[in-house]
């Protein structure tokens, strides 16, 4: 099987520092949900 | 491990349906199954499966659509999609799901929409984190909603697209 690689950087940000950034820019956290697999956010303008 | 020289080669990679992409996120050194970016829904991590399930209105945009593997079963919203490599772009465009080939860190759609979704870790696409979630909002309606989905990828995802 064929190796692609390429040093895409993303950006890993923590559901913490994430709701707090979108609070801080006026978004209302509408759902939040949290498993060991990762997160859900919905965020209203 | 095979180095291939390619001014977009996630889009190239993915384009081509099988093998190993290997990226980083934050610290973590992550290989993916190429074919993970081709996944029916039955297939996707859950919370992807859910974040669907919470789209209100009938406005959508997709942020870096990839494949288009949500946007495809999203064809029945008023539905565009955003990418910034022209392969995928043309996938996108075959698909007929109203691509933008654009980067969304440095242009914007020309309208708003009720549903702005950023799955798949598309939040880590910059790490001017901030001024993409500024420009988000002004793309947004009055009570229109953002969804991100970030999934844990420090392990080697294989899925089946058949």
């Amino acid at each position: 099987m064929k190796n692609y690689y390429q040093n895409i950087k993303w950006t890993y940000i923590n559901k913490t520092d994430l709701i707090k950034l979108l609070i801080t820019l006026g978004y209302k956290i509408d759902y939040l949900e949290s498993t060991n697999k990762g997160y859900l956010i919905v965020a209203k303008n | 491990m095979r180095k291939i020289k390619h001014n977009n080669l996630f889009g190239y990679a993915l384009s081509k349906r099988q093998g190993i992409i290997t990226i980083k996120i934050g610290k973590k050194i992550n290989k993916l199954s190429v074919s993970y970016y081709w996944a029916r829904k039955k297939y996707w991590p859950e919370l992807e499966r859910k974040a669907l399930k919470k789209i209100k209105g009938k406005s959508i945009l997709d942020i870096g659509a990839g494949t288009g593997r949500h946007a495809i079963y999203l064809k029945d919203y008023n539905l565009a999609t955003i990418e910034k490599s022209p392969i995928l772009y043309n996938i996108l465009r075959k698909c007929k799901l109203n691509p933008f080939l654009i980067d969304i860190t440095k242009e914007k759609p020309p309208k708003k929409y009720e549903n702005i979704l950023l799955l798949d870790n598309n939040i880590g696409l910059t790490n001017r984190t901030k001024d993409l979630l500024k420009k988000l909002k002004e793309l947004l309606t009055v009570n229109g909603q953002l969804i991100i989905v970030a999934n844990n990828v420090d392990k080697t995802k294989t899925v089946k697209i058949n």
